[in-house]
C-alpha cells in the first residue's frame, strides 16, 4: 500500500520506488500510464531501467520539481539554436558521471520522455566531444570500434578530403 | 509487420552480424526482426525505412558506448557538434555515418553559430551558389565546395521546394546583425557568421540599406565603394578647398578692410 499522493515504480532488476506522483509526472511516459490506469496503489514497472539509474532519474525529478529553472528551456528554445554552454550548475554536478551511466540515463530520459533530462544529457555528451582535440582522442575517448573497410575508409577520406587537412 | 528492404546479396553476406530491432516514432522498441547484420551502413539506411529506426542491442553485461545509442539519440547529441567535428566523425564508424549523412544533420548544425566556417552571401550573383561554406584557414583556392563536394552541395544547395515550412519560417524571421556583415576583397558581402545562411535576400538588401544610411562603409561591391570613396575625395576637397578659400576672403577682406579703414580711424581720433 503506497502512502497518499506517491506512486511506486519498479525497474528492470525490481527495485522498488516510492515516488511522489506529481514529480513521477515530470516523466511524459509515467503520466500517460498513470491516466490509464485506475488502480493508484498498481506498481508501475519500468522494464527498460535498471534500479541504479531510475534512482538518478527519480533524483533529478524531484529536485527540479522542487527547483524548477526559472525559463523552461526546452519549450523556448530555438531549434536551430542549439548551444551547450547553458547547463545549470546542478546539472553539471548531476551529469558528472561516467560514461556508461550517461548512456543508460540517457536511453532512460528518451523511454520515460523526460525532455529537459534527455536534453542536459546529450548536451554533456556533446561537450565531452567537443573537448576532444583530435578524432584520434574522441575514438580513444569513447571506444569507438572503426568498422570500416579499407575501401569504404578511402572513399570516405575522399568525400570529405575537401575539408580535413590534407598534408 | 515491417518490411525491410533488403536484397539477397546482403542478407547472405558473412559480414552479418549482429541483430537488429527497430524503435517506432512513438519509441516503443520491437523485436521486427532478427537479422545477422552488420554495422554497414549500406543494407540499414534511413532510406530502406525512413519513418523507423534500428536500434542496436548491446550485449549483456557489457558498459554502453555511444556507437550503442539508438539513431535518434546520437542525432540528438550530434545536433549541437560543429559542422567540421561531425564530418570528421563520419569517418569513425559506420553508425555515425549513417546518422551524419542520412538524417540531413548538416542541414541543422549549419545554422549553428561556428566560427570554423564563414558564409558568404553573394548578392545579386548566381542563386546557385548561395549557400556555400567554406573554412576560414589558409587555404585560399577552396572557395566552391559547394559545387565540389557531393555532400555540400546535397545539403547547402537544396533546392527550396526541398525545405521544411519551419525552416522557412524561421529563416524569414531572422534579423540580421549589422557587426556581422563585412565586405572582403573580391567586393562580395560577407556575412561573418553561418547562422545567417539563406537569409532572404530582400532582407539583407534592407538591412544593408540601413547601414548605408548610418554611414557605414558598406557596399555591393568593391568598385562601388571605390567610386564612393573618390567622390567622397572629391567632396571633401572641394569643401576643404572651399573652407581655405573662405578663409583666405575672409583675410582678404579683413586685410582691405584694416588697411583702408585704420589710417582714417586714427586719423579721426588723433586729429585734436
Amino acid at each position: 500500500m503506497t502512502e497518499l499522493g506517491k506512486i511506486k515504480l519498479v525497474s528492470s532488476d525490481s527495485q522498488e520506488f516510492e515516488v511522489d506522483r506529481e514529480v513521477a509526472a515530470m516523466s511524459q511516459t509515467i503520466k500517460n500510464l498513470l491516466e490509464a490506469i485506475e488502480d493508484e496503489n498498481t506498481a508501475i514497472p519500468i522494464e527498460n531501467v535498471k534500479g541504479e539509474i531510475l534512482e538518478r532519474v527519480i533524483h533529478y525529478c524531484e529536485h527540479h520539481y522542487n527547483h524548477p529553472s526559472p525559463k523552461n528551456l526546452t519549450e523556448n528554445e530555438n531549434e536551430y539554436e542549439r548551444r551547450t554552454d547553458d547547463i545549470e550548475p546542478w546539472d553539471q554536478t548531476f551529469c558528472n558521471v561516467e560514461q556508461p551511466i550517461l548512456f543508460e540515463l540517457i536511453l532512460a530520459a528518451n523511454y520515460l520522455d523526460i525532455k529537459p533530462l534527455l536534453d542536459v544529457c546529450c548536451k554533456t555528451v556533446a561537450n565531452l566531444i567537443k573537448e576532444c582535440r583530435s578524432p584520434e582522442e574522441i575514438r580513444k575517448r569513447f571506444k569507438i570500434k572503426n568498422d570500416f573497410t579499407k575501401e569504404e575508409e578511402e572513399e570516405i577520406r575522399k568525400e570529405n578530403a575537401w575539408c580535413l587537412d590534407e598534408k | 509487420m515491417y518490411k525491410f528492404d533488403l536484397s539477397k546479396e546482403q542478407i547472405e553476406n558473412e559480414r552479418l552480424k549482429n541483430s537488429y530491432c527497430v524503435i517506432t516514432e512513438k519509441g516503443v522498441r520491437k523485436p521486427a526482426v532478427k537479422l545477422e547484420m552488420s554495422h554497414n551502413h549500406y543494407w540499414f539506411s534511413g532510406k530502406i525505412f525512413p519513418s523507423l529506426e534500428r536500434a542496436r542491442i548491446p550485449p549483456k553485461d557489457d558498459e554502453l558506448s555511444l556507437d550503442q545509442l539508438p539513431d535518434s539519440l546520437l542525432y540528438e547529441i550530434f545536433c549541437y557538434l560543429p559542422p567540421l567535428r561531425l564530418i570528421e566523425m563520419k569517418s569513425f564508424c559506420s553508425i555515425f555515418f549513417d546518422v551524419i549523412s542520412e538524417h540531413e544533420l548538416w542541414r541543422h548544425i549549419a545554422y549553428n553559430h561556428n566560427e570554423l566556417f564563414a558564409w558568404d552571401y553573394l548578392v545579386n550573383r548566381d542563386k546557385r551558389r548561395r549557400g556555400h561554406i567554406r573554412r576560414r584557414n589558409n587555404r585560399p583556392n577552396i572557395h566552391t565546395y559547394g559545387i565540389q563536394g557531393n555532400l555540400i552541395q546535397e545539403f547547402i544547395d537544396k533546392k527550396p521546394e526541398q525545405e521544411t515550412k519551419e525552416l522557412r519560417d524561421y529563416l524569414a524571421n531572422r534579423e540580421i546583425d549589422p557587426s556581422y556583415l563585412e565586405i572582403n576583397s573580391t567586393g562580395q558581402i560577407r556575412c561573418k557568421y553561418i547562422e545567417e545562411l539563406e537569409n532572404p535576400e530582400e532582407k539583407l538588401l534592407n538591412k544593408i540599406k540601413q547601414i548605408q544610411k548610418k554611414k557605414y562603409e558598406i557596399f555591393k561591391k568593391e568598385s562601388d565603394y571605390q567610386v564612393y570613396r573618390d567622390k567622397q575625395d572629391v567632396i571633401n576637397s572641394f569643401y576643404d578647398k572651399l573652407g581655405v578659400y573662405s578663409l583666405n576672403i575672409l583675410m582678404e577682406r579683413l586685410t582691405t578692410i584694416g588697411i583702408m579703414y585704420l589710417p582714417l580711424y586714427f586719423l579721426y581720433t588723433h586729429r585734436h
